[in-house]
């Protein structure tokens, strides 16, 4: 019963018992509050076309920084400054543009590399934070939105491809809110170990398992009919997709044995390392989204010595992920965006670590056609505040959008009946194409 | 702050005289005529009242194998036994739903089921401190096990301090890093039911909080410090031997950007004058106080909730004007009868529980088909992940399989199979987690995984089927032990018929291999991961 959480009373039961459409209901509430909202959605601005320029990616590859990750100790580096901290700055492959010392690997890369240093948001809360930095809208507590991963899975799906568009590696993802169930994040607990449960037990075959789940179908029918509001179809089409996957040659792409083990060392040989590894197998045998975890950047104490190490895990995978797909000629269409849920206090604390800091932190952007080699937008010398070019989240996501040819101004229809938009007041930032 | 002052009045007054009068009438009752719950008739008067001016027919009671199924699903987080729903079913008093709930509450299945439940409320599923969290549930236990009222639960969550080890409670601070905003935001989303973490950063969009209110919350919580004392084990290597939670009073919060720190302040507006190492007693009398109208509000709702599919405030944390109450004057009522009988959380459950209104059936008629609102019948509820995945041990007779096993093995195994169930179906936020919606990776777990196969396994020497098929010799016990294990009840005439015809015209040479196949399906129905 928790699709209709939370609507006003008159409201829900008219909706339901006079068993309109979901379109229908755009027109009899217009007086709403609902109403409302269709309106200010349609006078929203549409965005704005960048001539002359296609969207080339077809792939996404997120690394998402969990906890939050210092900007000032990675890719906002203030040397000299109070708040530096200990670590010095280096020149990287793009002229002009420092790192924290700790990225020696990436900053070979950084021609390819597009940072924004000026990302701002609201939610310095990690729960809000995260949810936020997944789904483009901060939480609302009635509607459940769709983790990005689901929208590029929803948009760019394939019906013939038999492995998931979107999966995600380390960590658990957030849902694909009120998109199909079928866009679910797949998850990958380790990558370092075999999938579990991808072979069928002894005796049983494609032919049995069918005949199976025709019994499935037919015994739970009768229930179903009897308990309005649920449809057997979602539960057949998850085991359908499940028994294609068992079935699949492309299955092998999540198999790291299959790589040269000077390749999995180059990436790391840790959990972080095999999850972008994978994620380029991934990205290769055609999943359309990857996100890969790396946990552990909520330092409020000792956070020069966590981030050290949290960098040395870090370099290797995303400066050879990069690398790889470039050699591969995959970079140009896979767009690679790494962010956390916000960043970190410039200031010190007492107990040597930053705190929660959404007001102007960095994310990094390279691949799907964005111009590498650059800086967008900067803060100002102690970090506290953003000078130009304040970035949203938002903006983030149209760009994403953009990058894959995904319309940010289509609207899906949240459960309970509202006109959602991909994205909500969201610009493309024109200078990571320009 | 506006959004205090409404409810306030009406039940601070009252409160007081009608506390006496409500005790002496509830034990008069008690004893006149054996155990009548007033309670649970005015709940089903409020309630079937609504159904009647919205002019829809409830649905008839549940069966008694659907009622069994259900008050174990939501009393111990799992589906009951073979023997439980046998025993019970063959039963012919009039009073035996009453017996079952009144021993079902306070048993041991109880106590381990609603230790999970509080502990997942209160710090969430995240298990990377296992210290942390069996600290806490180890405390939870025990407050459960001696039915603590509800309101010096959570005075001594919020007031904690001294060892954690003697003091379990302490964990719950110590979860949220003693992180002020962190702490105002979890404390007043689960004990006020008030969304105000988006305060943090921003003034409420739709409510009358503003960041002043948020902070000034969170300054009750920055006084507290952590100590770590150490001792030397034999190998002459330091280790932690306590942690202790001590109160300063130097500690102070800011809104960001400002440099003028927070005083503490309550909810309503006023400052706290309490010194600063006594606050945070200051804040959870303030917060139990009798005419505090968001205490018992959000607690009977977050109970009403679990037991009934909905509650009356959705979201659970969404108090305040944007999300009215369906039913307000019932939660009133059911707040206030909450306090007079001493905040006890058992006899709010019992009260609930043998309501007409919970005993529902949850099979829809015509008129109430679409009704999510005014409980016309039992809304259906997909299981958690951990009831699907305790109901799954019940059914696949894992215990009995890895009889061999000595009892920590069988721990061990058991939550490493819950670990890798949880992260499967982890949506990555804190709330219930259902099983139901499914993903693929649990769907293959489903079809290929070693629990349900080895135990649907005809050969899987004591798996359940090889267990079943063994001891009943008949087709028509076999599939009664079959249905009564997974679905606890016994199979349909329909059912049985179909079976019959899948018999005929499967393939197979072998019998078994069918019963393979409906041990698969009813493990993987609907009905299974439902709670109806």
């Amino acid at each position: 019963m928790k699709t209709q959480v939370g609507r006003p009373a008159s409201e829900t039961s008219n909706f339901r018992q006079k068993g309109v459409s979901r379109r229908n209901f755009l027109t009899f509430g217009v007086s709403s509050f609902l109403g409302l909202i269709a309106m200010q959605h349609l006078q929203s601005s549409a965005l704005t076309s960048l001539e002359g320029i296609a969207a080339r990616a077809k792939h996404c590859i997120v690394l998402f920084m969990n906890g939050g990750a210092s900007q000032l100790d990675t890719f906002d580096p203030k040397p000299d400054t109070l708040n530096a901290g200990p670590f010095a700055a280096i020149p990287t492959s793009a002229k002009g543009i420092q790192f924290s010392e700790h990225l020696p690997l990436l900053a070979e890369q950084a021609h390819h590399l597009s940072i924004i240093r000026s990302m701002v948001s609201r939610e310095g809360n990690h729960e809000r934070a995260r949810y936020l930095l997944h789904t483009g809208y901060a939480p609302t507590g009635s509607v459940k939105h769709p983790t990005f991963g689901s929208i590029a899975s929803h948009y760019l799906n394939d019906e013939d491809f038999e492995l998931p568009n979107c999966v995600n590696i380390n960590a658990p993802a957030f849902s694909s809110g009120f998109l199909s169930a079928e866009h679910d994040p797949f998850v990958v607990s380790d990558p370092m170990k075999p999938i579990e449960d991808l072979e069928y037990p002894p005796q049983m075959d494609a032919r049995r398992f069918e005949q199976r789940l025709r019994m499935l179908t037919d015994l739970e029918k009768d229930f179903l009919k009897k308990h309005a509001n649920r449809s057997t179809e979602a539960h057949q089409a998850i085991y359908k997709k499940a028994d294609k996957l068992i079935n699949s040659p492309h299955v092998k792409a999540f198999d790291l044995s299959d790589e040269p083990i000077a390749v999995r060392e180059a990436y790391g040989m840790n959990q972080f390392g095999d999850g972008c590894l994978m994620a380029r197998r991934l990205v290769e045998a055609g999943t359309k989204f990857v996100e890969v975890s790396l946990d552990g950047w909520d330092t409020h104490t000792e956070n020069f010595d966590r981030v050290k190490s949290l960098l040395e895990t870090l370099d290797p995978a995303f400066s050879m992920l990069v690398k790889d797909l470039a050699d591969r000629d995959l970079l140009d269409e896979t767009i690679v965006l790494w962010i956390g849920e916000f960043g970190r206090t410039p200031k010190i604390n007492e107990n040597d670590g930053r705190d929660h800091f959404p007001n102007g932190w960095s994310v990094v952007l390279a691949g799907g056609g964005i111009r590498g080699g650059q800086v967008i937008g900067s803060t100002d010398a102690d970090g506290m505040e953003v000078l130009d070019r304040p970035v949203s989240v938002p903006d983030l996501f149209a760009s994403l959008c953009f990058s894959l040819g995904i319309d940010a101004e289509d609207q899906n229809y949240s459960r309970g009946g509202r006109p959602i938009r991909v994205v909500n007041d969201g610009h493309v930032i024109k200078e990571l194409f320009a | 702050m506006k959004a205090l002052s409404q409810t306030q009045g009406n039940l601070s007054n009252s409160v007081l005289i009608f506390i006496g009068v409500n005790l002496m009438l509830w034990n008069f009752i008690t004893s006149a005529e054996g155990r009548i719950w007033s309670g649970t008739k005015h709940i089903d008067r409020h309630i079937n009242a609504r159904l009647k001016e919205e002019g829809i027919k409830p649905s008839k009671q549940s069966s008694d194998a659907e009622f069994l199924r259900r008050v174990h699903l939501d009393l111990t987080g799992k589906i009951p036994t073979v023997e439980a729903v046998v025993s019970f079913l063959e039963d012919g008093s009039k009073d035996k739903r009453e017996k079952k709930i009144d021993e079902l509450i306070g048993s041991e299945l109880y106590l381990d089921y609603w230790t999970r439940l509080w502990s997942n409320w209160l710090i969430g599923r995240d298990d990377n401190d296992r210290e942390q969290r069996l600290g806490l549930e180890g405390w939870i236990r025990e407050s459960l096990a001696q039915n603590m009222p509800y309101n010096q639960f959570v005075t001594t969550l919020i007031t904690a301090e001294g060892s954690v080890e003697e003091n379990g409670a302490g964990n719950y601070l110590l979860r949220y890093d003693l992180s002020p905003v962190d702490l105002a935001a979890h404390t007043s989303r689960l004990f006020l039911g008030l969304p105000m973490q988006c305060a943090q950063c921003h003034d409420h969009k739709t409510e009358a909080w503003y960041q002043e209110d948020f902070y000034g919350l969170a300054a009750f919580f920055a006084n507290i410090r952590f100590e770590r004392i150490y001792e030397m084990d034999e190998d002459g290597e330091e280790r932690v031997a306590k942690r202790i939670l001590k109160n300063v009073s130097k500690g102070s919060v800011y809104i960001p950007g400002t440099h003028e720190p927070i005083p503490p302040s309550f909810l309503d507006g006023k400052q706290c004058t309490t010194p600063a190492t006594k606050q945070r007693h200051a804040l959870s009398k303030w917060m139990t106080a009798k005419d505090n109208p968001y205490f018992c509000h959000a607690i009977v709702n977050r109970i009403w909730a679990h037991f009934m599919g909905k509650g009356f405030v959705e979201p659970l944390d969404g108090f305040g004007e944007e999300y009215p109450p369906s039913h307000p004057k019932l939660l009133d009522w059911l707040a206030e009868d909450f306090m007079i009988h001493r905040y006890d959380l058992r006899y709010l459950i019992r009260t609930l529980l043998n309501t007409k209104a919970y005993q529902r059936t949850s099979e829809t008629n015509k008129s109430n088909q679409y009704d999510d609102l005014y409980y016309s019948h039992a809304y259906v509820k997909p299981l958690t992940a951990e009831q699907f995945f305790y109901s799954m041990l019940e059914s696949t007779g894992f215990e009995r399989l890895q009889k061999r096993r000595d009892r920590g093995q069988l721990e061990n195994m058991k939550r490493r199979y819950l670990e890798r169930f949880l992260f499967l179906i982890d949506n990555g936020e804190m709330e219930e987690i259902e099983a139901f919606s499914g993903t693929v990776p649990q769907a293959l777990m489903m079809i290929n995984g070693s629990l349900v196969n080895d135990s649907g396994h005809h050969k899987a020497r004591g798996g359940l089927l090889h267990h079943i098929l063994k001891t009943k010799r008949t087709k028509r016990a076999r599939l009664d032990q079959i249905y009564l294990t997974i679905l606890s009840r016994y199979p349909r005439t329909s059912e049985r018929s179909y079976f019959d015809r899948y018999l005929r015209s499967s393939l197979y040479r072998n019998d078994v291999l069918a019963y393979e196949d409906l041990y698969w399906s009813l493990l993987n129905s609907a009905e299974f991961a439902l709670n109806h």
